[in-house]
């Protein structure tokens, strides 16, 4: 394709980036530098029976005025960055100062908020992804082997978890763990503990809200690797068992092999997915034991006071994440897209 | 010792035929080809031999052992494929090696037995690359060197020439006959082209809609066919066929009268090939007005219609001639064979 026309093949999608994708991270970029003007004080000296004495009161016309005529607040650089609320830079090297070993600095570190949304969203991802690839592709060549009558029925209710909504899906899981749900008088039951709570414990918690993960996202991988599966070649297969493999050797050597586009395809799409976990946190009410990113980014634009510095930091930081993420994926597609040309 | 006996085996899908009683001794060592056109079910003997699909109906028997219940891998049978069916994700070297793999063969053998395969197949210097890398013959003679490796007692082989070129197609099919000669192994070979089944093989199986026609050798089988099917799949040009009458020895049809044929009167078929009859001056047996005419190099091939059927005879390589010019042809009566004109069997030795 020629250069000119390419270009204009090209232009209405790179404007559309621009406008939705570029645009709205710059502006979050810029507010993330930027925090809203301290309110004008003006001191007044009132006088009276008993001598005069200065006062101090917020100018609310001389502050409104300055908020209008500079919305995105005052420039402070990388201030909020640094913050408490955010990469905390003087509590880290503070708790690495004076922990005894690192159990205890990461101790001190989970009790910073950004680090403790930090360590949930990378645990949910990096156990949810796999597990879920897992799940997927087990369900995918069990339905696969099932008769053609079947295969239809089990497929749509293999599907009902991802057809869920999610908030729905988690707020469903989180009354049957309750103590008078199914589960949770079942766990109470079982073990003999009548003060068993899935709720109150953060490990617990933790494994409710992956188990939950698993649940809704396995679908998605399942019936991209069935749609994969329903294009291996058959002559591959039938060698294999003439050449003396096992079901798990063609599994391995056959299957595996021919579905690891899709695996990369899922992996990539899911790890995006995993680490904007947020509705099951709402769904399960369990801000006091796990919170992540998204939910943190939440927190910050809810409420009462609406911190929209804080959120464009947290977001910016968010997005980093995500570059990081994907990073090693992307490089090895590009790799492997400059090997075959 | 791999005999291999097919006992009376069917296949069957509901009320749709693939095979039907199909029952044969393959020796031991034999190179044995089944042909025949799509969908006569050639493959379909294959892939039970092989052990992917179930029989409907009979035995099958290798080395005098019953398999029918047995796992394609304990058959102890290579296969090479039409699609060569390589692991795109391993190179030469991994997909050749890949039988000594997942049979657990003893590892320290596999690098001398890999490139004893590879070498046979002169693939020596293509062993780091990927089937993607590799032209079509290549990909056909790692398939060979698979199923070579691991020195099976039967080797199975379904239309492996079908995918290569003309030229390729001449050299494969010579690399596979040296190769079936020195490794004496016994071999079944699938194939619908009448030419690889007559270079190849010690038995030909002409088979049609899953019913076996004939089985012979290929002199058999393209000096006696067996019936009008057989006659006309075998040889090219095919078998001229024309329909009409015998009447006092004399066969007669539209412009055809050919005496000195032993058959007693009726409708009859009656065939011979382009090879068997000659142009000449006048005073020939068919004489009809050319209806085309095919310059081959060694021969010119003249053809002319009788009744509905088309005949072809083989001229001189100088003979030239005009369409619609007036031809006299002598037919080798001593050569002409006769088949029954309803049920298309052959009458008589």
């Amino acid at each position: 394709m020629k250069h000119r026309t390419f270009f204009w093949f090209i232009l209405p999608t790179a404007a559309a980036m621009l406008l939705f994708i570029a645009l709205p991270i710059v502006s979050v970029v810029t507010q993330s530098l930027h925090t809203p003007h301290d309110a004008v004080l003006t001191v007044t000296k009132n006088c009276g029976p008993f001598g005069c004495k200065d006062t101090t009161v917020i100018d609310q016309e001389a502050t409104a005025a300055l908020r209008t005529a500079e919305p995105l607040g005052k420039f402070v650089g990388l201030d909020i960055y640094f913050d408490r609320g955010h990469l905390a830079v003087a509590e880290v090297a503070q708790a690495w100062r004076t922990s005894d070993g690192l159990g205890a600095f990461f101790s001190q570190l989970s009790n910073l908020p950004f680090y403790r949304a930090m360590a949930f969203t990378l645990t949910f991802t990096f156990t949810v992804t796999p597990l879920m690839l897992i799940l997927g592709f087990m369900i995918a060549v069990a339905v696969n082997t099932l008769h053609r009558h079947l295969k239809g029925l089990v497929i749509f209710f293999s599907l009902l978890p991802m057809i869920v909504s999610p908030l729905i899906g988690s707020l469903v899981l989180f009354w049957m763990i309750d103590s008078r749900g199914v589960i949770g008088a079942a766990l109470q039951w079982l073990f003999s503990d009548p003060n068993l709570s899935l709720k109150a414990s953060t490990g617990l918690t933790w494994v409710m809200l992956i188990v939950y993960g698993v649940w809704h996202a396995a679908p998605f991988s399942f019936v991209v690797f069935y749609a994969g599966l329903q294009t291996l070649p058959q002559d591959q297969l039938e060698s294999a068992q003439i050449d003396g493999a096992t079901r798990w050797q063609r599994t391995r050597y056959v299957i595996i092999p021919h579905l690891m586009p899709l695996v990369t395809f899922v992996a990539l799409i899911q790890l995006m997915d995993n680490f904007r976990v947020f509705e099951p946190i709402l769904g399960f009410n369990s801000e006091a034991h796990a919170t992540s990113l998204s939910w943190f980014i939440y927190n910050d634009l809810g409420g009462e006071t609406r911190l929209l510095s804080s959120a464009a930091t947290s977001s910016v930081l968010t997005i980093l994440g995500v570059a990081i993420l994907l990073a090693p994926v992307l490089v090895r597609t590009w790799r492997d897209f400059n090997a075959k040309v | 010792m791999a005999e291999i006996q097919l006992r009376n085996i069917s296949k069957r899908w509901g009320s749709f035929v693939g095979v039907n009683n199909f029952d044969l001794t393959i020796a031991d060592k034999e190179f044995l080809v089944l042909l025949g056109p799509s969908g006569c079910g050639k493959t379909t003997t294959m892939r039970m031999i092989a052990g992917l699909e179930d029989t409907t109906e009979g035995d099958i028997l290798i080395g005098g052992k019953r398999v029918n219940d047995l796992e394609p891998k304990d058959r102890d049978i290579a296969m090479v494929f039409q699609s060569y069916a390589l692991y795109p994700n391993m190179n030469v070297y991994e997909n050749i090696r890949f039988p000594l793999k997942v049979r657990g063969t003893d590892p320290s053998t596999h690098k001398e037995r890999v490139l004893q395969a590879a070498e046979r197949v002169e693939l020596l210097d293509f062993l780091d690359r990927k089937p993607a890398e590799l032209s079509g013959g290549q990909r056909q003679r790692v398939a060979l060197a698979r199923a070579i490796v691991r020195k099976p007692k039967v080797f199975l082989m379904d239309e492996p020439l079908s995918n290569l070129d003309a030229k390729l197609r001449v050299s494969t099919r010579a690399q596979i006959k040296n190769l079936s000669h020195d490794l004496a192994a016994t071999t079944i070979y699938v194939t619908h082209d009448q030419i690889e089944a007559m270079t190849l093989a010690d038995r030909v199986v002409v088979m049609k809609k899953g019913v076996v026609q004939q089985v012979g050798s290929p002199t058999e089988i393209y000096d006696t066919p067996a019936n009008t099917f057989v006659a006309s799949f075998i040889g090219n040009p095919a078998m001229n066929l024309v329909d009409g009458v015998i009447e006092g020895g004399v066969f007669k049809a539209q412009n055809s009268v050919i005496p000195g044929l032993d058959a007693p009167d009726g409708p009859v078929t009656l065939g011979f090939r382009a090879e068997d009859a000659n142009v000449v001056e006048s005073g020939g047996e068919i004489n009809a007005p050319i209806y085309t005419m095919e310059l081959l190099g060694d021969a010119t091939m003249v053809s002319v219609r009788i009744g509905g059927a088309l005949v072809a005879v083989k001229a001189d390589k100088n003979y030239r001639a005009e369409i619609g010019d007036q031809v006299s042809l002598h037919v080798h009566t001593d050569h002409c064979h006769l088949f029954d004109a309803t049920t298309g069997e052959r009458m008589g030795p």
